[in-house]
């Protein structure tokens, strides 16, 4: 058995995301650098902002340019020097053995750190950002991005993504050798979520103490089909008078949330916590009796995404209704560990709790069946495993 | 009543932090995304006779669009508004002579120097990349 020695692990976030620790992001470093401490690594983490990581992280705040900050496309550009010259001060200080590069949009940084370290880089992307920008956002300065995403994907030495459609995505649109290409699925903290939790404190917070609890949590986006569940609040409350709808989180479509409830005069049955500490999230999870995740295909695109809200769901052992597209198909196995909706129908989403509702032992079977599946399977300390095995190749 | 625009994060600490009046605050969720859309903005802040207008977010060091935040205020004719943030120490109150003689000078500046940069790294990235392509 070859005994691993203690590496120092930089781990670099160059976007800038203001000071939000909350969401998705935020979660997989949190979960990622605390597997690394635990296994006896130094772990440190270079940003932007602000991040929410455990007390042993030696946090590097590279900040951004105060006065570049109405243009964010702008502001990015010479971020890239800035950035890149204080990781190769981090390299030399820190001896680091390898970086963690987490992927965003006009970073081209790794052209100038290769020609002077060779550190190995692994390249960690969650979509193409390009593709995202065009199809979801507003794109500005299109040629010049695809230019810098193509520099960042030439200079990685290993390209992490986190589902078999992103890798065949990237392969199609930048015609990357699939052989450098890892996939590796996001996880769960195990430990952190799980069964146990009491729901109390929250369902006394929110008056939840008689109610059967619907919940959802995440980013309030289009493609996390929160409005399929807002549409379904509707129907579902109509038939279970004491049912409630907890939506965990925060996001564009909170206003659509806030106005239907008033619409539909559901302001006491539909409650948004908005943005929850990463900490506290397994409480409110707790507090709910079945979880929803209605993702939806959007601009007719493959689901790319490896949702860590579905594996936080299934570790705390509850049922869940969800749709199955993309990476879901394998993790999402109807009527075993949870129940399969049909895509962007809300009556089909009240249809799954109805049947939940009625069916107390399937309820308690699914979510037994559901921690079983990402215990063996999603755990963060999987995530570790790959990333030390693509380490070892590298160096 | 008040009116405070949330963009990012906790409106209650915010609140809280600034020593505003819960019972007379009427908050409004908005993604950042939302600034882009003036027709709205402008909609939302002269839907009601408010007595002052604020924009809140987590920490203002990280803020963007401050610019466009005060212009905001400035269009819609509330001269005594602010931004704020959770921590409430630093909050920016929106003055009129600051923002005719220093932010507006300032984003002119932006703007030319955003020009600049554009067309800079457009050469500089085209370079790198053809670099690579011809290896």
């Amino acid at each position: 058995m070859e005994i691993q020695k203690k590496l120092n692990v930089l781990f670099w976030r160059t976007g800038f995301y203001g000071a939000l620790t909350a969401g998705g992001v935020g979660t997989l470093y949190y979960s990622l650098t605390n597997e690394f401490i635990k296994n006896g690594h130094n772990v440190h983490f270079a940003s932007g902002g602000p991040m929410n990581l455990p007390d042993k992280v030696n946090k590097h705040l590279i900040e951004y340019n105060k006065f570049l900050r109405n243009f964010p496309e702008i502001h990015n550009l010479p971020y890239n020097k800035k950035s890149t010259q204080q990781i190769i001060d981090l390299i030399n200080n820190y001896n680091i053995d390898f970086i963690y590069l987490h992927h965003h949009d006009f970073h081209f940084g790794l052209d100038l750190l290769k020609k002077v370290k060779k550190t190995p880089i692994i390249l960690h992307l969650d979509s193409i950002e390009y593709w995202v920008k065009k199809n979801w956002g507003k794109l500005y300065l299109s040629k010049l991005m695809k230019w810098c995403e193509e520099i960042e994907l030439e200079n990685a030495n290993s390209i992490f993504v986190v589902s078999d459609v992103l890798k065949k995505q990237l392969v199609e649109f930048y015609n990357i050798n699939e052989s450098k290409i890892v996939v590796s699925h996001n996880g769960v903290d195990i430990d952190k979520f799980n069964p146990q939790i009491s729901p109390d404190s929250i369902r006394d917070k929110f008056n939840l103490q008689d109610s059967f609890v619907i919940g959802y949590s995440g980013v309030f986006n289009l493609y996390h089909g929160i409005d399929t569940l807002i549409q379904a609040s509707k129907i579902i409350i109509n038939k279970v008078k004491n049912a409630k709808i907890l939506l965990i989180g925060d996001g564009e479509l909170r206003k659509y949330a806030d106005d239907f409830a008033i619409k539909n005069n559901l302001e006491n049955k539909i409650m948004v916590t908005g943005l929850v500490p990463f900490n506290e999230v397994p409480k409110y999870l707790a507090a709910c009796d079945i979880l929803v995740s209605p993702f939806k295909t959007t601009n007719n695109t493959m689901f790319f995404n490896s949702p860590i809200k579905t594996f936080e769901y299934m570790a705390m052992g509850k049922p869940i209704v969800t749709t199955n597209i993309g990476q879901l198909a394998d993790i999402c196995l109807d009527e075993n560990n949870s129940l399969v909706m049909e895509e962007n129908n809300p009556n089909s989403l009240a249809e799954k709790v109805f049947k939940i509702l009625e069916n107390p032992q399937l309820a308690n079977q699914l979510g037994k069946n559901a921690r079983e599946f990402v215990v063996k399977n999603y755990s963060w300390s999987k995530k570790y495993e790959l990333i030390m095995e693509i380490y070892n190749k590298l160096k | 009543m008040n009116l405070l625009i949330n963009l990012v994060g906790n409106a209650e600490q915010m609140i809280f932090a600034n020593n505003l009046d819960t019972t007379n605050c009427e908050i409004v969720k908005l993604d950042e995304k939302e600034l882009s859309n003036p027709k709205h903005i402008l909609s939302l802040i002269k839907g009601k006779d408010f007595e002052n207008v604020y924009f809140g977010t987590i920490d203002l060091n990280f803020q963007r669009f401050q610019f466009f935040i005060k212009l905001y205020l400035f269009l819609s004719f509330y001269w005594k508004g602010a931004i704020i943030d959770e921590k409430g120490d630093n909050k920016i109150l929106f003055s009129l002579v600051h923002f005719l003689f220093v932010d507006i000078p300032l984003i002119v500046v932006e703007i030319f120097a955003s020009v600049y940069l554009a067309i800079y790294y457009h050469i500089k990235v085209y370079l790198v990349r053809w670099k690579y392509k011809k290896n």
